[in-house]
Formats: structure tokens, C-alpha cells, sequence
């Protein structure tokens, strides 16, 4: 049995209204809602990760120009380090310099002083010898009787033939 | 002439309350549809994540924003809360009307259906007109002048009425041209190769079953859910200074 073509039965009409009405709501709880609000979960996930980013991003550049200030002064400083060290060092080494010329000429002088003493010492102990040949020259002379003045005239020839440094003190003492 | 007959849904079973209620197709179908369309939207959404792996959830988000976007366009961004509604709307048209592939009687081929739907317009027209003008809206059937009351009052009835005639007219005729054609054919086949099989039934009724059962019923769809979305938003449109 058919309904006719064209016609108004008012059970077809309410239980459309009724259908249209349950698949609103499976529609709207079901579809719609669920989706709409994980898009807009993303969204805010998307924005949160963007702002994110942004802020570290701003960190590391905060970062990078605290770090590069700080690699400049290291570097100040470490030129100024090494400029003063450098200073040191070469007063140091003038220092040094200077103290070993000093030593060094003092050693000298010392030398000198002790060459002097040493000389004198051996012109001293020569004079002593010469004093002893001379007394054992005398010896012979007045063994052998002579006069004065061949004596004299001896000893100055002895003295002359020794042809020692230095002896005009000695001529001179005379 | 082969005894062809239209004949509106099929009475399945009556109820025996007021008189007899008659269960039509129309309305088990209908039944079947809201029960696809409730199985299909768990697939859809069950276990939505943030970042889209399965090709459903990617399908289910493409049919909120395409409504939405249709929505949005068409009714403004004030309007949005009505993009359930339409999307209702247009799935039911759809289905309603492409259920007739699978065999079924088209729902939207009865006109109990479209008249319906056009009376939803109706309230939502007025209910929309209400909240943005207040009882000034009713005036507004008085313009320009008050002897135009009658026929403003029939023309904003016509409004669901055509909705509802338009929607059912096409889906029916398509109905109508498919049935006339396959009965023609059907006689065709005996009259030229006098078999009873009706060869030329084969094949050539599809291409027309494309145009109005396919191309149609998704015509007609957004057809009825435009019209409904630009009477809703011509009724709360904001005055123009």
C-alpha cells in the first residue's frame, strides 16, 4: 500500500521534524563540536608554540650579546695581562742586566785589586830575593878584598844584568 | 501502457493510534540514514588528535571547515552558530536524496519531508528577525505601505513552501524521468528485438540516474541549504547606517 503522491500526513511531518532534530544533535555532539574544538586546540598549541619559540629566541639573543660583551672584556684584559706582563718582564730583564754588568765589573775591579796585591807581593818577594843575592854578591866581593868602588860598580852591574821590571823604586830607594 | 504509476512512499506498517498512523519509507529510511550518519561520525572523531595521522580525522576536520567556511561566507561570522544546522541540513538533503543509488525511495521525493525542512526555515527566519529587531520586525509586513499586509503575509509563506515544492519537484521528476524512461526503453526492447528481456534498459538509464539522482540530489542539497542560510541572514542583517 502506497500514500498518494502528494499529500500532507502530519506523522511524516512530525517524524521528520524529530529525525531532523536527532541528526542536528548526532551532528552538532558528534561531528562538529569534537572537530571545532580540537582545531581550535591545535590552534591555541600552534600559537603557544609560537610565542615560544619567539621568547627563546629573544633569550638566545640576550644570551649571544652578554656572551660577546663578555669575550670583548676577556679579551681587553687579556691584552692588558699580557702588555703588563710583557712590561715586567723586560724591566726584569734590564734589571737583571744591569746587576750582572755590576757583578760583573765588580768581579773586574776585584780581579784588578787582587793582580795588584799579587804583583806587589811578588815584586816584594823578588826584592827580597834580590836583597839576598845582593848580600851573598857582597859576601863574595869582600871575600875577594875589593875596594868601594868596584864594589859599588859590581852590585850595579849584577843589578843591571837581573834587567828586572819596574826597578827605578828600586834605584830609586837607593 | 505497461500500467506506469507514481505513487508516493511505500506504507509499511500503521500504528494504531489516531486512527492509524502510517510508518511510511520515507520515515524508516530516514531511521537508517541518522543511524549511517551516527556510525560514521564515532569513525570520524573517535580519538581526534592535535596533529592528524589517519586520513578520517583529516576527512572529518575537511567537512567542519568547508561548512564552516560556507557558513561564514554566506551568513558572516555573527551566523556561526548556525553551521550544525545547515550542515544537518545539507547532509540529510544529500543522503535523502542519494539513498535512491542504494535503492531505497528517495527521502527528500516526499514532499512531507521538504515541506518540512522549509517550515524549519521558517521559524528560523523569524526567530533570527525577532532577536535582532525585536517585535519591530512584524512591522516590517506592513511596509511600504499597511495595505500590503495581505501580501507580505503570502509572500513570506511562499518562501518555505517554494523551498519545499522546489526540492521535492526535482527529486520527484528526476524519480519520474527514470521510471519513464526504463518503462519507454523496456518497450523499445520488445518492439525492435521482440524479447521480453529489456536490453536496452542496460546502461543507458545510468548516465541519466548521474544526472539526477547524483548531480541533483547534491544540487539540491546545497540549493536548500543556501537558500535557507541567506533568508537567516537577511533577517539579522545588521542595519546599515
Amino acid at each position: 500500500m502506497n500514500e498518494a503522491l502528494i499529500t500532507v500526513d502530519w506523522f511524516t511531518v512530525g517524524a521528520t521534524l524529530i529525525n531532523t532534530l536527532i541528526l542536528f544533535l548526532i551532528l552538532k555532539h558528534f561531528l562538529y563540536q569534537p572537530v571545532k574544538k580540537m582545531l581550535k586546540a591545535r590552534e591555541e598549541e600552534v600559537r603557544a608554540t609560537y610565542d615560544a619559540a619567539d621568547q627563546d629566541r629573544a633569550q638566545a639573543q640576550e644570551l649571544k650579546q652578554e656572551y660577546e660583551s663578555q669575550m670583548a672584556t676577556a679579551k681587553e684584559q687579556a691584552g692588558e695581562l699580557i702588555r703588563s706582563a710583557t712590561l715586567k718582564a723586560q724591566s726584569h730583564a734590564s734589571e737583571i742586566l744591569s746587576d750582572a754588568q755590576k757583578k760583573a765589573e765588580d768581579r773586574l775591579q776585584r780581579a784588578g785589586e787582587q793582580i795588584e796585591t799579587e804583583r806587589r807581593k811578588a815584586v816584594s818577594e823578588a826584592r827580597d830575593a834580590i836583597a839576598g843575592l845582593a848580600i851573598s854578591a857582597a859576601e863574595q866581593v869582600v871575600r875577594e878584598e875589593l875596594n868601594a868602588a868596584r864594589n859599588e860598580k859590581l852590585v850595579n852591574q849584577f843589578l843591571d844584568q837581573l834587567e828586572l821590571p819596574e826597578t827605578p823604586d828600586l834605584s830609586a830607594k837607593r | 501502457m505497461g500500467g506506469i504509476s507514481i505513487e508516493g512512499p511505500k506504507i509499511l506498517f500503521q500504528l494504531p493510534f489516531f486512527g492509524g498512523l502510517n510508518i511510511t519509507e520515507t520515515v524508516v529510511t530516514s531511521w537508517l540514514i541518522i543511524l549511517a550518519v551516527f556510525i560514521l561520525c564515532k569513525f570520524l572523531t573517535h580519538n581526534l588528535e592535535k596533529i592528524p595521522t589517519k586520513k578520517r580525522q583529516q576527512l572529518a576536520e575537511k567537512a567542519v571547515i568547508m561548512i564552516d567556511k560556507l557558513v561564514a561566507d554566506t551568513m558572516g561570522e555573527r551566523n556561526m552558530a548556525y553551521a550544525p544546522y545547515i550542515m544537518t541540513l545539507m547532509v540529510f538533503s544529500l543522503l535523502g536524496s542519494l539513498v535512491s543509488l542504494l535503492g531505497f525511495r528517495s527521502v527528500t521525493a516526499d514532499l512531507n519531508v521538504t515541506l518540512t525542512w522549509g517550515f524549519i526555515t521558517f521559524v528560523l527566519i523569524w526567530r533570527a528577525g525577532f532577536k535582532a529587531n525585536g517585535p519591530k520586525q512584524l512591522k516590517g509586513l506592513l511596509d511600504p505601505i499597511p495595505v500590503m499586509l495581505p501580501m507580505n503575509i503570502i509572500g513570506e509563506i511562499a518562501t518555505p513552501v517554494s523551498m519545499g515544492f522546489r526540492h521535492f519537484g526535482n527529486v520527484l521528476a528526476g524519480t519520474i524521468i527514470s521510471t519513464l524512461v526504463y518503462a519507454g526503453l523496456t518497450i523499445a526492447t520488445q518492439a525492435v528485438l521482440n524479447i521480453a528481456f529489456p536490453l536496452f534498459a542496460i546502461g543507458i538509464p545510468a548516465v541519466l540516474s548521474v544526472y539526477f539522482d547524483l548531480f541533483s540530489g547534491c544540487i539540491q542539497a546545497y540549493i536548500f541549504g543556501m537558500l535557507t542560510m541567506v533568508y537567516v541572514s537577511n533577517a539579522n542583517a545588521p542595519e546599515e547606517a
